[in-house]
């Protein structure tokens, strides 16, 4: 009796059991057609590979010490009291950040208003009253309404590009970008800047009064503030405006 | 040693041999490199806050990491549905598209890719473990699949793959 192709397939692999894997050999030994099936499996198996491997990328960049940070990082604050606070609050947060949303959607909302002027530009009459024009308006970005905590997380550091930090006495924050283009992940009170590989520059537009602000390059932490202090802040004042390099961490 | 520098050694030996592994399968899978390398590293994290080695981890990986893209793509629908309802609250800069490349290269990915998101899910997964050299019985347990059907998921899988390979179209 003819091995089925699965039985084939499985022969190649090596799944066979030893007394499987001799009667099937043995069947081979005098069924030619057989070993014609065997090596067009063994032929489409090793074509499908050659082909997959098209869409193989070197390396994903990331690192064993970058992954136990992270699990360390997110394994503290869930087992304080602080963290459980911290986690109330973020789901407050998610609740306020869909109502903004859905807020947006609804023509005359002062949020909506608030949303399309950043987004947009100025209407005419403040663009006239307004000179000169912001350099960074209509540029791409990302805008969110945080209800007390905003994080920005740049995926990576670059070799050139910088990053500029503006506090505002806005409700919404923004992070925006220009020279290059990038994707955001954006989630309650969080933004992720997927930069990798590029050359952008942004400014971080961040409300006044939040409490809790964390900007990280990688996982380096570049700017904290905690309890509505700021407790790390490595921005530093260069011609009018607080920005830093988006160097790789030292 | 104590039992959290053991575990923490066997993490470290475990990422050395997996990660990259993991991260071409999920490039494979999903098409999107940075999906891919956050995937495996949550999947990663996850490993590492369970705080001790699965029985069978690499078919552990790969089921956390299916189950992380699915939940992925459910969100993704969320939030383009999200932007297509108002597209001036979320992202206004799209990544930039990627970088020239030697034209036959270039639509021979656009094949493979498409031919790969024409075949079912299981067979997606279960031919592109099995060319990461994930045994049977780690491609049953990642797919929550019966042993004894595995040899026949990918003889059907590497079919429809290559036939959906042939038909896809080499004008678009």
């Amino acid at each position: 009796m003819h091995p089925s192709d699965a039985r084939l397939q499985a022969l190649i692999d090596g799944e066979l059991d030893e007394p499987g894997s001799r009667r099937v050999l043995a069947h081979l030994e005098s069924c030619e057609a057989c070993r014609d099936r065997k090596r067009a499996l063994e032929l489409s198996l090793d074509e499908t590979g050659e082909l997959l491997r098209a869409l193989d990328r070197p390396s994903s960049g990331r690192s064993v010490d970058d992954v136990i940070r992270v699990a360390e990082a997110r394994r503290l604050p869930a087992r304080s009291s602080e963290g459980r606070t911290f986690l109330r609050a973020a789901s407050l947060a998610g609740l306020l950040v869909a109502g903004a949303v859905v807020a947006t959607v609804v023509p005359g909302s002062p949020i909506r208003e608030a949303v399309e002027r950043m987004v947009r530009g100025p209407v005419e009459e403040d663009a006239a009253a307004s000179a000169p024009a912001d350099p960074w308006r209509r540029e791409a970005g990302v805008a969110l309404v945080p209800n007390g905590h905003l994080e920005v997380t740049f995926e990576a550091g670059q070799p050139q590009g910088v990053v500029e930090l503006v506090m505002t006495g806005e409700d919404t924050a923004r992070v925006e970008v220009r020279g290059d283009s990038v994707g955001f992940v954006v989630g309650d009170g969080s933004v992720q800047v997927q930069n990798r590989g590029t050359s952008a520059s942004y400014r971080i537009a961040v409300p006044s009064d939040l409490p809790r602000v964390r900007i990280l390059i990688g996982s380096r932490t570049v700017y904290e503030v905690a309890g509505g202090r700021v407790v790390r802040d490595e921005f530093r004042q260069q011609g009018g405006a607080r920005s830093l390099p988006l160097a790789e961490a030292p | 040693m104590s039992r959290d520098e053991a575990f923490t050694e066997d993490f470290r030996r475990i990422f050395a041999e997996e990660f990259e592994s993991l991260f071409r399968y999920l490039c494979r899978l999903t098409g999107d490199p940075a999906l891919a390398a956050d995937t495996a590293q949550e999947a990663f994290v996850r490993l590492y806050q369970r705080g001790e080695r699965p029985r069978e981890v690499r078919a552990w990986l790969a089921t956390v990491a299916n189950n992380l893209v699915r939940d992925e793509y459910r969100r993704a629908t969320r939030r383009r549905n999200l932007r297509e309802a108002n597209p001036t609250m979320f992202v206004y800069g799209e990544p930039d598209p990627a970088p020239d490349e030697e034209l036959v290269i270039r639509e021979r990915k656009r094949r493979v890719r498409q031919a790969l998101d024409r075949i079912p899910e299981r067979y997606r997964q279960a031919l592109l473990l099995r060319q990461e050299g994930y045994s049977y019985r780690e491609i049953a347990s990642a797919l929550d699949y019966r042993a004894s059907g595995v040899g026949k998921l990918i003889v059907r899988a590497t079919q429809a793959f290559r036939v959906a390979y042939e038909g896809a179209d080499a004008s678009e």
